[in-house]
């Protein structure tokens, strides 16, 4: 029953605008990858309510075509026990080179496991496009995730991303998110989570290293959604 | 069935972009400026004959790629507004340095 829903799940997601995942790991992919780059980086996203979602990973980016990573996650809430909880391993494959075509495109998979409970394995596989102009870029991405087990639901994630390339220190953009815990049962809009926001991305040269930052504020828009988020990004690259 | 021919057609007959290269030798780029057109998306070739790599870095031309000893890099770049667009090379950013003018 399930493989026939999957792909009638795909447009659904699309038309509807209300996905991603339940981790809810407000995070906007770009298709671009830089060869040669490796990194640090540290991802948290604060629910207003006191939830909140951080991860520690490292990526490198052996070509031009395919990024590489492994994360661990914490998920917080308030009275739960510090820990890390989940464990994943995430690719980003290019399927266009930078530039070349209106669109960038790109794929997104991630494998996960939980680290307690059941040890459940999870799925992840999203489409990421991208348009830049001189003076902007604009990121689209839109994943589905599914834990490995019998009659899991599929979560659905939609992000969007707009910034001005004012200066590389300090880009302004504005950013939405939408998720859905299952998207085989949708509910109404009011139930699903929309958020929208202000956001800045800028990099830092320290020498011969990069700090890279993105940050954003993000008020709910439906009942369904925290009434706001904060999102914070710190990538340390370095060669 | 018309169109997706007019297309096809279209598409072999359409002249290929503007090519331009340039050359990393002694960590300097050769030649270290570039003119281009206006409004046409063009292919910038870096070719490094250094014995290292060097990461290609233009913030205006929104691009950073590292490109291997004796290895070619590709950018698909364009189509830009007049101006000055520069790129360096992280590793010698003092005198790996090149313009690409658009005009």
């Amino acid at each position: 029953m399930r493989t026939r829903c999957i792909p009638h799940a795909w447009p659904a997601m699309v038309l509807s605008l209300g996905f991603a995942a339940h981790a809810a790991a407000d995070v906007i992919y770009s298709p671009a990858v830089e060869q040669g780059e490796t990194a640090i980086e540290w991802r948290s996203t604060l629910n207003a309510g006191g939830t909140s979602e951080h991860k520690l990973e490292w990526e490198t980016s052996p070509t031009a075509w395919w990024r590489t990573e492994l994360l661990a996650t914490a998920t917080l809430a308030p009275e739960t026990p510090r820990r890390w909880d989940e464990i994943a391993f995430e690719n980003v494959v290019s399927l266009n080179p930078q530039g070349r075509d209106a669109i960038d495109f790109g794929v997104l998979t991630e494998i996960s496991r939980s680290l307690h409970g059941d040890a459940a394995w999870a799925a992840e596989l999203g489409v990421l496009a991208e348009v830049a102009t001189p003076h902007t870029v604009t990121t689209l991405n839109v994943s589905s995730e599914r834990a490995l087990t019998a009659g899991a639901p599929v979560a659905g994630a939609f992000a969007a991303r707009w910034r001005w390339r004012r200066g590389a220190r300090f880009e302004p953009g504005v950013e939405y998110h939408a998720n859905v815990e299952s998207v085989e049962h949708m509910g109404s809009v009011r139930s699903q989570r929309h958020s929208f926001g202000p956001s800045v991305l800028g990099r830092i040269r320290l020498g011969r290293e990069v700090l890279r930052y993105e940050a954003a504020w993000l008020v709910g828009l439906t009942q369904g959604s925290p009434a706001s988020t904060a999102r914070l990004q710190l990538e340390w690259e370095f060669r | 069935m018309s169109t997706a021919l007019a297309v096809t057609v279209l598409s072999l007959i359409a002249a290929p972009p503007l090519s331009v290269e340039l050359l990393l030798q002694n960590h300097q780029f050769h030649p270290d400026r570039l003119v281009v057109p206006a409004g046409t998306k063009f292919v910038l070739q870096i070719r490094n004959a250094d014995d290292a790599a060097e990461e290609i870095e233009s913030y205006a031309l929104n691009r950073e790629q590292k490109v291997g000893s004796a290895r070619t890099l590709t950018l698909y770049l364009g189509p830009l507004t007049t101006g000055l667009y520069d790129l360096y090379g992280e590793d010698h950013p003092d005198i790996a340095q090149a313009t690409i003018e658009v005009r």
